[in-house]
């Protein structure tokens, strides 16, 4: 059986359109549907009132429904009134307004190109749990959180190193010369300015000042001072502003305060382009929860290896094997998510040779 | 499926009555038969837990594993959660049903599988069921939904069916339901013999191949009833027989 069920419509435009041959009036008991749609996803709508377009919630439908009477562009977005359509098993069940015969489409909302060179966390887990854990196998039983965690550590584990997880955003050096680190940002792999042509010039942090996480104000023992619920108070840092400030400062370079949350820039860069590439842990939202396929075979055997390892009684034989198993799988993934092609190195080293 | 009571209480009458032992009265054989098809239904569980021990073989019709499934499959059914709206005091929760998916009238005995939509739902304890909500890597998700089974209430999390009417969702169990009490029903004849009637009996539940043990269970339990030791140690020694050949 294929892993891909939708058409090519379906995946390349993210719709798909059924033909109504005569009208359908929507009834409470016994109602006919339109459907089923075939999307590999469940097409949801948020509430009772959401099927209205008008609605304030109807952005969080994951699907827009439109008609059209030839099949035709242009389709029109429907406004049925709430109530009169719900949705089972990707079918519209039409339990209330008067459906003309025509065209109905549904549109997805996200579109998902390039889904088919990763798997859904969530598939991970059931695949595991089918593949690895029953009677006669060595782990005959498991609590689903317990894959789950394994899985979801495994995933940020892999992120760091492993998996091509790293995300860019880029950005504008305001006048304050710090901008905030992204939400997902766990570690950053390189800051760079863009000149005018759209090339990369690499810019590096700074060791000559710092970012102090504390600055408690002092007396004049040099002691710091407490408010009235006994706490230090505290001023504001002012190494970086006067390194910012000052004619020693050194020119393209950074500094990122972890304590705020925000990368600081030196005077010179005020109102550069800067691309900052950065590493996140793949679990910060459900889109990006997806496991590459060159690595799918990885995240089981470390799955495995975590739950024998953290296991009692089981022989330090098998947990060994599983380890080295892991291991094994690992490196495979990192070679074959390096995407290493002989092509490219023959022209990097032909560029080379070129250049002496 | 099922062993004709009518067969088995014509059988252990038979056996007690030769040598003139004694007689069981149908009141009498309608208490044995329910306790009997009891205790070999809740065995069945126990042995299922033994056999998934023990590597079966995979030659057709002697994986006992499958052929105790086998049994249990008769008494296996499903249906949909019966949703209990919030109160002051008791969160929104649901009862086990009472009707199965085959329209049947059924008596809950042991709970299966959870699903909705075709996600299956975990099962946890009170401390893992705090545990695992407290842990952002394993708090319950639509995906990978938990309940809570506690006072003949099941407390699912998170709220699967939040949009019932919206997203058509209901909430699946697989369970096994009681066995229905045998009953051997007669009309008086002349004499004040009694006449099985038919259609008013209802037949012992479990699988034609327990027959055996169903008759001897009972003759074990007549020997009480008309105090023969000797009935009993006979029953008792090919009862005993039985399992050790089941299960060696």
């Amino acid at each position: 059986m294929s892993l891909i069920k939708e058409t090519n419509q379906q995946y390349y435009a993210g719709s798909q359109i059924i033909l109504v041959e005569s009208e359908i009036i929507g009834v409470a008991m016994n109602p006919e549907h339109i459907g089923p749609y075939t999307f590999d996803e469940e097409l949801k709508i948020h509430s009772v009132d959401s099927v209205n377009p008008n609605d304030a919630y109807h952005f969080l439908n994951n699907f827009v429904w439109e008609y059209s009477v030839d099949g035709f562009d242009p389709y029109i977005i429907l406004e049925p009134s709430t109530g009169e359509y719900h949705i089972k098993d990707n079918k519209f069940i039409l339990t209330g307004g008067v459906w003309a015969a025509g065209y109905y489409r549904v549109r997805l909302k996200d579109s998902n190109l390039g889904s088919y060179t990763g798997i859904k966390l969530k598939d991970i887990v059931n695949n595991f749990i089918v593949g690895y854990v029953g009677a006669g196998k060595l782990i005959p039983s498991v609590r689903t959180a317990d894959v789950l965690f394994h899985a979801k550590r495994g995933l940020q584990e892999f992120s760091y190193d492993t998996l091509k997880s790293i995300k860019q955003q880029e950005l504008s050096i305001p006048n304050s010369l710090s901008i905030a680190l992204p939400q997902d940002y766990v570690n950053y792999v390189k800051l760079s300015t863009v000149d005018d042509s759209g090339v990369k010039h690499i810019i590096y942090p700074t060791r000559r000042t710092s970012n102090p996480t504390e600055s408690p104000i002092q007396d004049t023992d040099g002691s710091p001072i407490q408010d009235f619920v006994g706490e230090n108070i505290e001023a504001q840092p002012v190494a970086e502003t006067r390194y910012q400030s000052s004619s020693k400062a050194g020119t393209n370079v950074f500094t990122i305060n972890e304590r705020l949350g925000k990368i600081s820039f030196s005077s010179d860069l005020v109102g550069e382009i800067v691309i900052l590439e950065y590493v996140t842990d793949g679990l910060a939202n459900d889109a990006e929860m997806r496991v590459p396929k060159m690595a799918e075979d990885a995240m089981y055997a470390h799955i495995a290896y975590s739950i024998l390892a953290s296991r009692s009684n089981v022989p330090e034989y098998i947990v060994r094997r599983f380890k080295q198993d892991r291991g094994a799988k690992l490196r495979n993934a990192k070679i074959r998510l390096s995407n290493t092609k002989i092509e490219e190195i023959a022209r990097v080293i032909r560029a080379r040779i070129n250049t002496f | 499926m099922s062993v004709n009571v009518n067969t088995v209480y014509t059988t252990v009458l038979t056996i007690l009555n030769k040598e003139q032992r004694g007689y069981l009265s149908p009141y009498e054989f309608n208490n044995l038969a329910r306790q009997v098809q009891l205790e070999i239904f809740e065995k069945y569980f126990e042995d299922l837990n033994q056999y998934l021990r023990i590597p079966q073989t995979d030659v057709e019709h002697s994986d006992r594993t499958e052929n105790l499934d086998e049994r249990i499959n008769i008494f296996r059914t499903s249906g949909q959660l019966n949703r209990i709206p919030a109160t002051s005091s008791i969160p929104k929760h649901y009862m086990v049903p009472t009707t199965d998916n085959f329209f049947d009238s059924v008596e809950f005995h042991r709970m299966g599988t959870l699903s909705v939509e075709g996600t299956e739902i975990d099962r946890l304890g009170r401390s893992e069921f705090y545990n695992i909500r407290r842990s952002p890597l394993t708090a319950p998700s639509l995906d990978f939904p938990v309940y809570l089974y506690e006072k003949e209430r099941i407390f699912i999390e998170p709220d699967v069916d939040a949009t019932v009417g919206v997203n058509e969702t209901e909430v699946d169990i697989d369970f096994i339901r009681k066995p229905i009490d045998p009953k051997w029903e007669y009309t008086e004849g002349v004499n004040g013999i009694y006449i099985w009637d038919m259609a008013s009996s209802t037949d012992f539940e479990l699988h034609p191949s327990e027959q055996t043990e169903i008759i001897l269970k009972i003759l074990l339990y007549s020997g009480v009833v008309i105090k023969d030791p000797s009935i009993m140690q006979t029953a008792m020694s090919l009862i005993q027989k039985q399992e050790s050949e089941q299960k060696s």
